[in-house]
């Protein structure tokens, strides 16, 4: 029965979702913030570093699967990996339109544009577009193998995002406290797919 | 082996600063709370200058002003209080004015 409800689609959507929750609460009730900040720009924070979040989750299963061959809850979230991505695409959605909102017009967002701290947003936000778009499992078997190399611009997407993080506040505090175990784990991953690259080249 | 690289992934997440109530962007000199403008009279100073100002908060000694330039662009300043100088203002962290630079 508990196996059931965990493995329901509806129960990583709702999971997923939690965050949002407040989010869409403070929304809706359009009382400003502490010290008078408007919601739209009180919500920013919140919905980028979730976005973030997700990305960061999504592309930790992998060198996490390395580290844990053996557990059940990493394998449990690999086959959900999907889920992550698109929550980390609809928090992105969400976080953008509030940018929109917030600034107002056209002319306020281009006067922006060419700061480090926002194009490199824009960047995340167009490459996350055909990420989530193919990540249907339709997409997947069409796709077949560039499916994944598709995927794979995800990895300038989390680049994209981290710049973003830094320059939006310039501030590194909390932007690396997300992305250096991400980092970590990509580092470990690429050590071990080169040891196992050379045992091979060993034995053969 | 993997116990290892999970502390060592945790002592750097410890290990990394933590942002506290002040952000430490920028630190404003040692001042008479009670000489402080008001947000009234700040506001109104910058809007004789063609700002627009959202909101404003106490940072580092400072006021933090969050608004809009006369030339639309949307900073982040902060003013002494007391004489109400820029002294740093910020597009979304690309800095636009520093007091520091100028002097």
């Amino acid at each position: 029965m508990l196996k059931n409800i965990r493995d329901h689609r509806y129960f990583i959507w709702a999971i997923l979702a939690i965050p949002s929750i407040p989010m869409v609460g403070a929304l809706l009730s359009g009382q400003p913030g502490p010290n008078g900040m408007p919601v739209t720009e009180m919500l920013l924070h919140p919905t980028g570093e979730f976005s973030a979040r997700f990305l960061i989750i999504s592309m930790i299963m992998t060198p996490m699967r390395m580290l844990f061959p053996g557990s059940g809850f990493w394998r449990w979230m690999m086959k959900r990996r999907r889920y992550f991505g698109m929550a980390a695409f609809f928090y992105a959605l969400f976080h953008t339109i509030l940018y929109i909102v917030d600034m107002g017009s056209l002319q306020a967002m281009l006067g922006e544009f060419l700061a480090l701290g926002i194009w490199t947003g824009w960047l995340a936000m167009l490459i996350f577009i055909p990420l989530a778009v193919t990540s249907t499992d339709n997409a997947v078997r069409k796709m077949g193998t560039s499916w994944k190399t598709l995927q794979r611009t995800v990895y300038i997407a989390a680049v994209a995002t981290l710049l973003h993080w830094i320059f939006v506040h310039n501030d590194f505090g909390p932007a690396l406290v997300h992305f250096v175990p991400l980092a970590g784990l990509e580092i470990y991953r690429i050590i071990h797919n080169n040891r196992k690259r050379a045992q091979r080249v060993q034995e053969a | 082996m993997r116990i290892s690289l999970t502390l060592a992934a945790a002592a750097t997440l410890l290990a990394l600063p933590m942002s506290a109530g002040a952000t430490g962007i920028h630190q404003c000199e040692a001042t008479d709370r009670a000489a402080w403008l008001t947000k009234e009279q700040l506001t109104s100073q910058l809007e004789a200058e063609g700002w627009s100002v959202r909101f404003m908060k106490e940072d580092g000694g400072c006021w933090e002003v969050y608004g809009t330039t006369a030339e639309g662009e949307r900073v982040e300043g902060y003013f002494h209080p007391v004489t109400g100088e820029p002294q740093l203002i910020a597009q979304r962290g690309r800095i636009l004015f520093s007091a520091e630079d100028n002097s």
